[in-house]
């Protein structure tokens, strides 16, 4: 069989051209945002896209994330697949209404009778000293919301594959991305590679620790584990990649074989998602643990400014080899 | 079942007709409110008693494949859009039979196939929904419109601003359709609103508006048919405010302590807007009394199909979180 | 016919209110909208408007509590008949509220094993610091904590350690760990699905203000009774045995005193007109209360086959669902256990059992003179929100009565 040609795409890349790959094949599919035009979007994911699909698909919206998430909504309801990019992931807050109450529970509230193929893109994170409003980690306020799906991915192709996915499911998915990874880089065929959303992804594989990991600490657990490895530890790595649905039974199974586990992000360690995961080990791997399950997240403050500051805030590979130290103990 | 258990949006102005279907909503809210009472219709209930007027007027104008979105105060809205009698009061019971399955309630009534898009209970918040609908219209270059229900508490939400003002910047076949029924809950327009025109509201983003008797049905009707026309055309969203009373409280239950008695009883006595199509068509008291009891048969078997129901099956519980 | 005036729902999430008082009394003219009484909900106190125009014929609810929809009065047309309020009451009153659930209760239970008891004699070691793997991998391989150093942070005993142990176990070729339970150990049975619902029915029931009275019923006239009837059933048959005579007293009693014939439902008293009584029953899997329905229309013969017909059946296992359930009243007997005298727990939402022990021959003072007597030993345990002590006391004593003359009740 014939290798398809590859393709060198960041992760930017790889997030505009799931876009504009649907957007050719099917006229449903269109963007609306701020900035994203001419501009390109503030991280210039969108770049280039007016020039191909003009302004009707390619639309600049007003300051107004309500009723562009609430306009996102409606249209879905009408059958098109409408992306809305909120610019930062802070700004959710302003159309969390729309998200909550109408995205999330119109198909249940409806008996059935409507979808909302909606797909709200969104961006964020800290060590940039962007402040306090516009470096937050969100997505643990929305994967607890019965009617909407969570994507974190983590690399170029899972960016690509899964926003793909997420333009074509039936539900409204909230879809985060990291702004430190824009720069990710990685080869890729041509064609779309869809990857079903709920689906984890074994990253690297170990047997003494498991590592679950989103977003930019995959990476930082990469490194974590290559430095325990010096020090004979094998660390399983493994990037849910989906927050909701998650996929218990990857965590589970891989937690079964190490018998140790590290959960971790870049939000809040109080209250986060990784609390959930190590709440469904517990529960379901309880008998299978070897060692308190460690959580690693980011401390309990807003993000601060001053660069050091902001380092002190938010965990990276240290803060996950000392976990993954602790799980281990003294063996 | 007589034909009148649903109503079909006429597009025509045939006021006998309207009459009829204005019956049919006060005495299914009238019924509504006594089945309530009664503790049989769970939950809480929003009357259109006094509001009649400006569901059926509006409704009958549009076109069977424009859509509209509701507001909690939904049930003439969704009996004039064509949802049956016998769906929406099931709905009201919590029944497998009602226009959302029981999982919507009196504040969530949906009929997709007839163009009710829903009604928000969140004040205000089915109007970026009706401005995507437009949206979606206007991208498929299809010659429909969205129109949206709401009070004129929402006029002071975030959302109505946002969505008022995009929909005029892109153009929207939309129209945005007040009714201005005095009250916010138990707050009054003036403690409210710092200006009494709404239509004022309008004009902060250049959108035409047009202003109507919300008591009188064949003018909500004209109107109606204006702004659908407008907004059809390409020219953009229209504002129409369509003046009217809340002939009941708030919810069954609100003792309305807010409000002066005899301001309300004279309204009562002055503004029923059944009333006043009634004594323009100059109807003999024989005639008037007979579409009241077709009114009532309607109703009658409405609750007794709801009765009949079928509670949900919890087993079904976690159906429709999701699509597959 | 006479509008009834039910109480309204006046809000959201109002299920009961209370009438505090009458505006208008009986026989007034009221009109459609003026004031008719008070309600206390529980957010405020406010005049309710009639919502007919009439005469206010009845007040069915002078004052108290009712759940929305209850009738609490009648307005119609003056002279006009009102339906039978406690009739109209009950099933009022009874509407809103559903029936309590009852227990589905034979299920066949999936068999778990009962784990065999550790080595250590029962309950596993929590005193020592052990991971959930270690535990685990110690109890499959029946190795005891105690003793064991761990190597986990703060001397956690981790899977590891259990590991080596095993292996050091092994090649100390020691004597392979039984399986079997010690002397003295203890075994842990998982409860079963009877056991539960026993276990949370008669907890529930332990939460009702109880009271208890205690009577004796002198048994001579039923033996003398039982004895002739005995000698004329037909070889092979059974006469009614006391536990008949009993089942038949109480039937018989519950007509005259219907209050103890009742169910307690969250806002209501379910007052019962027909007499279904609950039978305690012991088998293999618990204690199942299969229900003679119809007891006040049944004669004494019919009432035996009947009640040996459902109690042979709930023995067996093949009772019916629809046999457990709806019971007004219960009996416990432990007669045929040579129990003189106990206390049984209220099977809710009844509002009555009567506990009845084994006729035992006691001296009895009489004119004077000591007699021996066959006495029966009646207890009754009533539900105090619901039963009052002189009704209680005045059903006991009815009961005594039918079993002293049983010819009043046949």
């Amino acid at each position: 069989m014939p290798t398809s040609t590859t393709t060198r795409f960041s992760y930017r890349e790889a997030v505009r051209d799931a876009m504009s790959q649907a957007m050719r094949r099917d006229a449903d599919v269109f963007i609306m945002g701020q900035d994203i035009a001419e501009h390109g979007g503030s991280q210039k994911v969108t770049l280039g896209m007016l020039e191909e699909f003009g302004p009707g698909r390619v639309r600049n919206s007003p300051i107004s994330e309500m009723a562009l998430t609430g306009a996102g909504i409606g249209a879905a309801m009408l059958g098109m697949r409408p992306i809305v990019e909120i610019m930062y992931e802070d700004f959710l807050t302003l159309a969390m209404e729309q998200l909550v109450n109408h995205a999330a529970k119109e198909r249940y509230m409806s008996g059935g009778q409507l979808k909302v193929p909606l797909t709200v893109r969104t961006q964020g994170g800290a060590g940039w000293s962007s402040g306090a409003q516009h470096g937050q980690q969100t997505e643990g306020w929305f994967v607890g919301v019965p009617g909407l799906k969570v994507v974190y991915p983590s690399t170029p192709r899972d960016a690509r594959g899964l926003l793909w996915s997420s333009i074509y499911d039936d539900n409204c998915v909230v879809f985060f991305e990291h702004v430190q990874l824009y720069n990710q880089r990685e080869e890729l065929p041509e064609e779309i590679e869809p990857i079903p959303l709920g689906k984890a992804r074994i990253v690297r594989i170990g047997t003494d620790v498991t590592v679950v990991a989103i977003g930019p600490l995959v990476h930082e657990a990469l490194a974590a584990a290559e430095q325990a490895e010096q020090e004979g530890i094998s660390v399983e790595v493994i990037d849910p990649r989906t927050l909701q649905p998650l996929d218990e039974e990857a965590i589970l199974e891989s937690v079964r074989k190490t018998s140790r586990c590290v959960v971790a992000h870049e939000a809040v360690r109080r209250m986060g998602i990784g609390a959930e995961m190590a709440a469904v080990i517990q529960e379901k791997a309880f008998d299978w643990l070897d060692a308190p399950i460690e959580r690693v997240g980011a401390r309990f403050t807003p993000l601060p400014f001053a660069p050091g500051l902001e380092q002190a805030s938010v965990p990276r590979r240290e803060q996950v080899y000392a976990a993954i130290k602790r799980t281990v103990g003294s063996r | 079942m007589t034909e009148l258990d649903y109503i079909v949006p006429s597009q025509t102005a045939e006021p006998g007709r309207f009459l009829q279907q204005m019956l049919v909503i006060r005495k299914f809210e009238q019924q509504v409110e006594e089945r309530y009472r009664d503790g049989e219709i769970p939950g809480f209930v929003h009357l259109a008693i006094g509001q009649e007027a400006v569901a059926v007027g509006a409704c009958a104008a549009l076109s069977p494949r424009d859509v509209i979105t509701s507001t909690h105060r939904s049930h003439a809205h969704a009996l004039a859009k064509g949802s049956s009698a016998r769906a929406v009061m099931a709905e009201l019971y919590g029944k497998l039979e009602g226009c959302s399955r029981g999982r919507g309630g009196s504040m969530h009534l949906y009929d997709v196939e007839r163009g009710n898009l829903g009604s928000s209970a969140v004040v205000g918040g089915a109007l970026g929904i009706a401005t995507g609908a437009a949206l979606a219209f206007s991208m498929r270059s299809e010659p429909r419109v969205a129109l949206a229900f709401f009070g004129d508490g929402a006029t002071a939400s975030g959302l109505f601003h946002e969505s008022m003002n995009m929909a005029q910047l892109w153009r929207l076949p939309a129209v945005f359709l007040c009714e201005n029924n005095r009250w916010a809950e138990s707050t009054p327009l003036a403690q409210h609103s710092p200006i009494s025109d709404l239509t004022q509201r309008a004009q902060a983003f250049g959108m035409t508006s047009l202003e109507v008797d919300g008591q009188d049905v064949e003018a909500v009707y004209r109107a109606t048919a204006e702004a659908l026309a407008h907004a059809r055309s390409g020219a953009g969203p229209v504002f129409l405010l369509a003046e009217t009373y809340r002939l009941a409280p708030h919810n069954v239950g609100d003792q309305q302590e807010y409000r002066d008695k005899a301001e309300y009883e004279l309204t009562r006595a002055t503004e029923d807007p059944i009333e006043k199509l009634r004594e323009r068509l100059a109807l003999p008291d024989e005639r008037f009394a007979e579409l009241e009891r077709e009114a009532e048969l309607v109703v009658a078997d409405a609750v007794e199909f709801a009765r009949r129901g079928t509670d949900p099956d919890p087993a079904t519980l976690l159906e429709d979180v999701y699509a597959d | 016919m006479a509008g009834e005036v039910k109480l309204p729902r006046l809000g959201q999430g109002m299920e009961s209110g209370v009438v505090v008082k009458w505006l208008k009394s009986e026989g007034a003219q009221v009109e459609q909208g003026e004031p008719l009484y008070e309600l206390d909900t529980d957010k405020v106190t406010q005049e309710v408007e009639s919502p007919l125009s009439g005469v206010l014929l009845k007040i069915v609810l002078p004052e108290g509590e009712a759940a929305v929809g209850t009738t609490i009065a009648y307005v119609g047309e003056e002279g006009e008949q009102v339906p039978d309020a406690a009739a109209e009451s009950k099933s009022a009153a009874a509407s809103p509220e559903p029936e309590p659930q009852r227990e589905p209760e034979v299920v066949s239970e999936p068999f778990m094993p009962a784990p065999a008891a550790s080595l250590d004699g029962g309950e596993p070691d929590t005193s020592k610091k052990a991971s959930p793997l270690a535990r685990r991998l110690a109890r499959e391989r029946g190795l005891d904590l105690e003793g064991m150093t761990g190597s986990g942070p703060e001397g956690r005993i981790v899977a590891g350690d259990i590991k080596r142990a095993a292996v050091a176990l092994d090649s100390s070729a020691a004597p392979p760990v039984s399986a079997g339970a010690a002397p003295g150990a203890v075994e842990r049975v998982p409860l079963t699905n009877v056991r539960r619902t026993i276990a949370r029915r008669l907890s529930e029931a332990w939460q009702a203000p109880a009271f208890q009275l205690t009577t004796s019923a002198d048994m001579s006239e039923v033996l003398a009774m039982r004895a002739r009837l005995r000698e004329r059933v037909e070889s092979g048959e059974r006469p009614p045995s006391i536990a008949d005579f009993l089942t038949k007293a109480c039937a018989q009693a519950l007509i005259r005193y219907p209050d103890v014939n009742a169910l307690w439902l969250a806002n209501a008293i379910e007052i019962h007109h027909a007499v279904d009584i609950g039978i305690a029953t012991a088998t293999d899997r618990g204690l199942i209360v299969p229900v003679l329905r119809a007891c006040e229309q049944k004669s004494l013969s019919e009432l035996a086959l009947a009640r040996r017909d459902l109690v042979s059946r709930t023995l067996e296992g093949t009772i019916s669902l629809e046999e457990l359930e709806g019971g007004t009243f219960s009996i416990s007997n432990l007669g045929t256990y040579d129990v003189e005298q106990f206390v049984a727990v209220l099977n809710p939402p009844q509002v009555a059992i009567i506990a009845a022990g084994a006729v035992v021959e006691h001296p009895v003072a009489r004119a004077g003179e000591v007699e021996i007597a066959p006495l029966l030993t009646l207890t009754l345990t009533c539900d105090h929100r619901a039963v009052d002590g002189s009704v209680a006391a005045e059903f006991l004593s009815a009961v005594k009565g039918f079993l002293e003359e049983p010819g009043l009740m046949l």
